[in-house]
């Protein structure tokens, strides 16, 4: 069976998700079934890899587009468009817990554990889903301790990846990730998403350590060594 | 301006002959240049390329004294035998700058030319109390490091002038100290950074101490007379009185890492670090 | 100037301004897997192997290479396939865009000697930059290359 479908891939596994649920809603083996992204000429355009909708609408999509399948008789082509179905909208949950040493001569914080709680229903691609729930934290760890655009009266002085850092390897704390079932999911085979989700938490959590730490409170981001600094030496407003 | 001649000269005094046209700019690794070649900083009507003379690379140890061609890789430093032997410290730090790319190209010569007060290596041979030897076409001369880079990216480099030897005491009984403060990301230049080296003699006495602070002022610099500072009485308040000439000397300049006054802070408690651990080791 | 050069062992010989990057000649000559990313030799996405030790190609000029051995990711997929094999058991990629400058950097890793599970090899790898996988299945990826000897 091919399956034409406008759906573009960025790397997170939409297609090899196609395929797992496709071979579940037609009853196949995944080596039977051929994914083809197609282009807007041929089938009406997708909206796209954003807003963590992908795996949702595929399920959803490919549920409907087998049952048309079976009612048709089984046989040939068919086009199948899926709108977004009424009712609650899907959200996933995620907790993080950080552990962080916080240098209380420097101001210095090194977030030692980085645990991640997700709500999942059915994981399609343990593999891929794991690989965002570390990449979200992994970017959460940036967005809290390090990236910085650095703009002052209109100029931006994190010009190159020199000055804004992203975390590197040798930057992460250890990640732990806790799956906990039980989330209310679509499709027959109830999946939820993980996209942009543990990207979300890591700077409260790490906030919430360093404030747990040595009871400096920072509310802006990055969290930086002179800013817990200042807090510690009872500056309020001193860091920039 | 149109792109530059290229020349990559296989001799010392090939190289220093093309460093003599006007216009002519030294590359090595390039991992600095190019970046101010494309942003216009730097303009050069000849790029001599160094990386073919053979008297740069030399590295050797005789009488107390390391001798680093100017033309020495990172890499090589942080894997020479007679380094590890002489200087342990500088194989480590060497082995650390950067990432393994930079340390493939990048020189030592290349490194002090270029005078960046945040670059590790710089700092550390200053404070192990480093001289160069410079060479133009036509005249050689030796100078102490101390001095050489004096402000962001300036140095005494003069027209046509090379770096072709970093010579560095090493003597028994030495002990370094180096530290390096990145409170963000590791693969970063350090906030603040101080080498401090102490000198032992046969019984244990200190018959020098030296400390350079990086990253704080437009140049590394030393710290006036340590050893007075360090007096004969109560260490820890001679430590300290080390540490609070640190500061006072410090002028760092404000950014995402902090302001002023805390970056000066952070050069008190790494001086205080730094010379602890220096004097500390037997 | 003409700079002629091994790449993937194969002679080859460029027309290229003086201050052209190695990077932009490589792409130039179709090998599209170095990127740019940075252009300041920070995010590793443009590692080729100049006589076997790994540079970022963004800030290497090419008549530099000159009478070199320049290794690019694709040469280097034909001579380690096992490493290939490592990145695609391990999935240690999703958008791809790093993946070229991480398998130079594993090649030149086990070169190097470094060992798995070595505080070195993270230090090593730790130059490449990667925004979507959080790095544990490419060192998982690289770890198991190591490992195989």
């Amino acid at each position: 069976m091919r399956l034409d479908v406008p759906l573009v891939e960025t790397g997170a596994g939409a297609q090899t998700a196609a395929r797992s649920l496709a071979a579940d809603a037609f009853g196949l083996d995944e080596g039977q079934i051929e994914i083809r992204q197609v282009a807007t000429s041929e089938l009406p355009p997708d909206p796209g890899v954003f807003g963590s909708r992908t795996t949702t609408a595929l399920a959803v999509a490919l549920d409907q587009a087998a049952e048309r399948w079976r009612v048709s008789g089984g046989d040939g082509e068919l086009t199948v468009t899926v709108a977004e179905p009424p009712g609650e909208g899907l959200g996933s949950y995620s907790v993080q817990v950080a552990t962080v040493a916080v240098d209380p001569v420097t101001g210095s914080v090194r977030v030692l554990e980085l645990v991640s709680a997700v709500d999942v229903g059915a994981v399609v691609n343990a593999r891929a889903h794991q690989m965002q729930i570390d990449g979200g934290a992994v970017m959460g760890l940036g967005f809290a301790c390090l990236e910085d655009a650095d703009e002052s009266d209109g100029m931006v002085f994190g010009a190159t990846l020199a000055e804004a850092r992203l975390p590197a390897l040798r930057d992460l704390p250890r990640l732990r990730t806790v799956l906990v079932p039980g989330g209310r999911g679509v499709g027959r085979r109830n999946v939820k998403l993980i996209g942009e989700l543990t990207n979300v938490p890591t700077a409260a959590a790490v906030a919430n350590a360093v404030a747990d730490a040595v009871g400096v409170r920072v509310r802006r981001l990055p969290v930086t060594a002179a800013a817990v600094h200042a807090g510690l030496e009872g500056c309020p407003g001193a860091a920039p | 301006m149109a792109e530059p001649r290229f020349v990559a000269p296989s001799s010392l005094e090939a190289a220093l002959d093309a460093c003599a046209a006007p216009g002519a700019v030294a590359l090595a690794g390039g991992t600095s240049l190019a970046v101010l070649l494309r942003s216009r900083l730097v303009e050069a009507s000849t790029l001599v390329y160094l990386d073919h003379v053979p008297e740069l690379k030399r590295l050797r140890a005789t009488d107390g004294l390391l001798r680093i061609g100017g033309g020495c890789t990172y890499r090589h430093l942080a894997r020479s035998g007679e380094v590890a032997v002489a200087t342990p410290e500088l194989a480590r730090v060497a082995g650390r700058v950067a990432n393994p790319r930079v340390r493939s190209v990048a020189t030592v010569g290349g490194a002090l030319a270029h005078a960046d007060p945040r670059q590790d290596l710089p700092l550390l041979l200053l404070a192990l109390g480093a001289s160069l030897r410079l060479a133009t076409a036509g005249s050689t001369r030796e100078l102490p490091l101390e001095g050489f880079a004096f402000g962001l990216m300036e140095t005494a480099l003069g027209e046509g002038e090379l770096v072709v030897e970093v010579v560095v005491p090493s003597p028994v009984g030495r002990h370094v100290a180096y530290e390096r403060f990145t409170p963000a990301s590791d693969e970063d230049f350090p906030t603040v950074a101080v080498a401090a080296v102490a000198d032992r003699d046969a019984d244990g006495s200190l018959v020098g101490l030296s400390v350079a602070v990086g990253a704080a002022a437009s140049a590394p610099f030393l710290v006036p007379d340590p050893v007075s500072l360090l007096g004969g009485g109560d260490p820890v308040a001679g430590i300290e009185a080390i540490a609070e000439a640190a500061a006072d000397a410090s002028a760092p300049v404000a950014d995402r890492h902090g302001p002023p006054a805390y970056k000066r802070q952070m050069v008190r408690v790494h001086v205080l670090r730094a010379v602890r651990r220096a004097l500390a080791q037997p | 100037m003409r700079v002629a050069f091994t790449c993937n062992g194969e002679p080859v010989e460029v027309e290229a301004a003086t201050d052209a990057s190695l990077l932009e000649v490589v792409r130039a000559l179709g090998l599209t897997g170095a990127k740019s990313g940075c252009e300041v030799g920070v995010c590793g996405l443009c590692t080729l192997l100049v006589d076997d030790l790994p540079v970022s190609s963004c800030v290497q000029l090419a008549p530099c290479v000159a009478g070199r051995e320049v290794w690019t990711a694709e040469g280097i997929a034909r001579r380690a396939p096992e490493l290939v094999d490592a990145f695609v058991e391990a999935e240690a990629m999703q958008c791809g865009i790093c993946t070229p400058g991480q398998v130079v950097t594993a090649f030149a890793a086990a070169a190097e000697g470094l060992m798995a599970g070595s505080q070195e090899l993270v230090g090593y790898l730790s130059g490449s930059l990667c925004r979507c996988t959080g790095y544990q299945t490419i060192l998982e990826a690289v770890e198991a290359y190591l490992a195989r000897g």
